[in-house]
């Protein structure tokens, strides 16, 4: 994993951690983040679009599009590159 | 039919039941005679009534029509009448400014389908006037929501609400996100054109005609919405009959027994009633029940279906093919009585269906639960 892709995820872990109020220093990249529910998926997509400058496409608004680091760095790039 | 029980409701709102359809029968119009002509009649309350289920121009127009006007004093019939005309007018002004942005969207090559008020007003109802609209509904497929959004706020949209005070307030980005989702609609396009009777148009974006709140989701193919669409008098098609049945059933069911909905005073309007008796009336000659059952089967949507039908014709009158009833009612109709169908478990309500098509205050019984029972929908409260 490069560098970049590093400091992403784990800005995107420390969203999720403040989103959730909870330790996800063990989530893996493909593991479900089961503590998000629709309300707290909502706040984090805010959450990350404001961090990173991003606006989510109307597309990808879809709640199994947050269900995963792998998933959310993915559409971060993808609206990045839009951007 | 309502009729069975019309010893729960008072004879302003047994008068409303008897004019609120486009074609009242004769018995109808003489019984409607008897109950106007009472000196206990009480105007003010049928006005209330006319005015809370969306029906004042259609039975003003009835009242008109059949010469019942001569039982209303004068000073109640000239505030009917200026309501009338002012809706007339306000659909006039919504036209106007549709017209031409309905041929932008079409010209873009975006597939947009008429619903609701915007279907209705011109394709089912005899003039434009007597079908209220507050805002005009669109369905397109979530691939089209980019350019649909664009072109509208190119047009001078904004998406946002309206407030009587300060006009148009764009929406946040938390606000835009949780309506895209968890319902099956964008968060409304407004656009201030500042008309005494229209100071601001509205455009709604559909992209489903089911609620995508949890416990709503169906399993119906959106895209075969567009498979099979109908020329409207207007630049954009219409869904074809029976998928026209479909969203207006929809529509109905969700507003009637989602907890949004009640809270919002959405549920119990008359006017969603009407509009399914009128439609079938218009069109049901052209209407493939077979067809529909079948598509309404595949998709489990019977208790969906059934509710809206079955009370459309509990208060209008049987319209409705009786074998295609009986082949999508469900076994238990307990059902009928509940709202909060978002919710982990459904509640009952207190008083029947026709007690609380007339009680504005039914949305009272919500205080008497406990914050728990409201555990999905009270997310959004702040919100919706």
């Amino acid at each position: 994993m490069n560098d970049s892709m590093t400091v992403l995820k784990n800005k995107v872990v420390q969203i999720i951690e403040a989103v959730t109020a909870t330790d996800q220093s063990d989530l893996g990249d493909d593991d479900e983040i089961i503590q998000l529910d629709s309300m707290k998926t909502i706040v984090l997509i805010v959450q990350l679009e404001e961090q990173f400058g991003i606006t989510v496409e109307e597309g990808d608004m879809l709640f199994e599009n947050f269900s995963s680091i792998h998933k959310i760095c993915a559409i971060i790039h993808k609206a990045s590159d839009k951007a | 039919m309502w009729r069975q029980a019309e010893q729960l409701i008072n004879n302003e709102a047994r008068t409303v039941l008897l004019l609120c359809k486009v074609q009242p029968s004769e018995d109808e119009i003489k019984e409607a005679h008897l109950l106007l002509g009472n000196p206990a009649f009480h105007y003010l309350q049928f006005f209330a009534y006319l005015m809370e289920h969306k029906v004042t121009m259609i039975v003003y127009r009835n009242l008109l029509a059949h010469s019942l006007h001569r039982h209303i004093p004068p000073k109640y019939m000239h505030m009917m009448d200026m309501f009338a005309s002012g809706m007339e007018e306000r659909n006039r002004i919504l036209d106007m400014h549709l017209a031409p942005l309905f041929g932008l969207i079409r010209d873009r090559g975006i597939e947009a389908v008429l619903l609701k008020g915007a279907m209705l007003r011109h394709s089912v109802y005899p003039t434009s006037g007597l079908r209220f609209s507050n805002d005009t509904d669109l369905l397109v497929q979530e691939k089209e929501l980019q350019p649909i959004g664009k072109l509208l706020e190119e047009q001078g949209f904004i998406q946002g609400f309206y407030s009587y005070k300060t006009g148009v307030e764009p929406a946040s980005r938390q606000e835009v996100i949780t309506k895209r989702l968890v319902t099956h609609e964008v968060v409304p396009f407004l656009k201030e054109v500042h008309h005494p009777m229209c100071k601001v148009v509205q455009v709604d974006i559909n992209f489903d005609i089911f609620n995508r709140a949890k416990r709503m989701r169906t399993n119906f193919d959106t895209a075969a919405l567009f498979d099979s669409t109908i020329p409207s008098s207007s630049a954009l098609s219409s869904l074809r009959h029976e998928f026209n049945i479909l969203q207006l059933s929809s529509h109905l069911y969700q507003d009637a027994t989602m907890v949004q909905g009640i809270r919002a005073h959405k549920d119990m309007e008359l006017i969603k009633f009407v509009d399914i008796y009128e439609y079938i009336r218009k069109f049901g000659e052209s209407i493939d029940w077979d067809w529909l059952r079948a598509e309404i089967v595949q998709a489990g949507l019977q208790p969906v279906v059934f509710y809206s039908l079955y009370y459309m014709e509990y208060l209008m009158g049987s319209i409705v093919p009786e074998s295609f009833m009986n082949s999508i009612a469900p076994d238990d109709r307990a059902y009928l009585d509940y709202y909060g169908v978002e919710e982990e478990k459904p509640i009952q309500w207190n008083r029947t269906f026709l007690e609380r098509v007339f009680d504005s205050k039914r949305k009272l019984e919500l205080l008497g639960l406990d914050k728990g029972e409201l555990g999905e929908s009270s997310k959004y409260f702040s919100i919706f």
